[in-house]
């Protein structure tokens, strides 16, 4: 029961509390720099839940008495390793043309703060399930904070979602560019810590 | 040598102001957040990055002009990439401890952060997909950590005034800090057109 309970905080934390783009920002990069559509959100998802789960797995295999300095070049080996059939699969999945034009933020999920630093700090601490529950909750955060960045920048830049029209009054070209990125993500993170914080309060006076 | 020398100051002053790996492609934005935090953790931590992407691009040049043709080069950039930069990081390392071992007991345990992190790769991605001379290869590495250390010091300027309590609480911190960093991408962006 306690086991139980264990796994259902620990996955909210990634979704919500540490949430790595609009509670903590750490991998917001490619959200602001690649995650101008709904369809590029997805792609971005696939690609680092993937890698990220995979790699994460597989380094774990490795010998901790293997030294640091010469670990965190393994993880990062490894991680574009499993980049290469991701992408073949990405490319299957969804328009060859979307994922090349974002090419450059998929190849830089090899090195996301999950493989490079979270494995030594959080992840190798726990039990292999209770890390993968881990990780899995840190990813689906990624991921609905990518798909909903994504989804807001298509309908304000474009007034669609995917192919179905959205009619709205106006249209905001710039939520297409990197500082339309920045400033969206800085006002959604603002108001997910508002609501968070709004929430735990109720919480504790109850 | 004046091409040469040009080539190499064109490529430098893309990667600082045009194409600033945090302004325009917010790359790194993690260690950017983490390093302008401390001011010795700015200076150490961009050290690392001017070092690593500027070595990495005399390596990377060479891949470019010599595998590029093969069909899934593409695909496999990360894979050597990574191969150029852990070697690059790895002998550095194995250097600095043989000869300045108090100072490697002082940068192991952040060092990795200087290397492998978006900023560095991303560098090397874009530079790849401009293409160009050996010269504006190292230019361009040279000219990512320059502007990465640049956003770094304007962060770090203004990290005060985006905790204080001026601020609402719940943009405190991060959220406004993403703010400050899209206003200054736009007027950069605004400027350079």
């Amino acid at each position: 029961m306690e086991q139980k309970s264990n796994g259902r905080v620990r996955l909210s934390n990634g979704i919500i509390k540490q949430n790595m783009v609009l509670m903590s920002g750490l991998f917001a990069g490619p959200v602001i720099g690649a995650a101008t559509t709904l369809e590029n959100s997805l792609v971005l998802s696939l690609v680092f839940s993937l890698v990220t789960v995979v790699s994460v797995g597989l380094c774990r295999l490795l010998p901790k008495k293997i030294d640091f300095s010469v670990r965190i070049v393994l993880y990062a080996l490894i991680a574009s390793a499993v980049y290469v059939p991701v992408m073949l699969l990405a490319e299957i999945i969804f328009n060859p043309e979307t994922v090349g034009s974002i090419t450059l933020y998929l190849a830089i999920m090899v090195t996301n703060p999950f493989i490079t630093a979270k494995t030594e700090s959080r992840f190798f601490l726990r039990s292999v399930p209770l890390m993968f529950k881990d990780v899995i909750g840190f990813v689906l955060g990624f991921d609905l904070s990518c798909i909903l960045v994504g989804s807001l920048r298509d309908i304000l830049t474009d007034n669609m979602l995917w192919n179905t029209i959205i009619p709205l009054p106006f249209q905001l070209s710039a939520m297409e560019s990197v500082y339309g990125g920045f400033i969206l993500v800085g006002v959604l993170a603002g108001l997910c810590r508002f609501l968070y914080n709004k929430f735990e309060k109720r919480k504790g006076s109850r | 040598m004046e091409t040469v020398f040009s080539r190499f100051l064109a490529a430098a002053l893309l990667g600082i102001f045009i194409e600033n790996a945090a302004f325009e492609r917010s790359l790194g934005i993690n260690v950017l957040l983490y390093a302008a935090r401390k001011r010795e953790n700015l200076i150490g931590i961009f050290i690392g990055v001017v070092y690593v992407t500027t070595v990495s691009s005399a390596f990377t040049c060479l891949t470019d002009r010599y595998f590029s043709e093969w069909k899934y080069y593409n695909i496999m950039i990360p894979f050597i990439y990574i191969f150029i930069v852990s070697a690059v990081y790895l002998l550095t390392l194995m250097l600095v401890w043989r000869f300045f071992h108090s100072f490697f007991k002082r940068v192991k345990k952040y060092v990795h952060l200087s290397v492998f992190n978006c900023a560095v790769l991303g560098a090397l991605f874009i530079q790849s997909q401009i293409g160009g001379t050996f010269a504006s290869y190292i230019g361009y590495g040279l000219g990512t950590g320059l502007g990465f250390l640049l956003a770094g010091y304007l962060l770090h300027a203004a990290e005060d005034r985006l905790n204080s309590e001026n601020v609402p609480a719940s943009f405190r911190g991060m959220p406004i800090t993403m703010i400050y960093i899209g206003v200054i991408s736009l007027a950069l962006s605004a400027f350079w057109g």
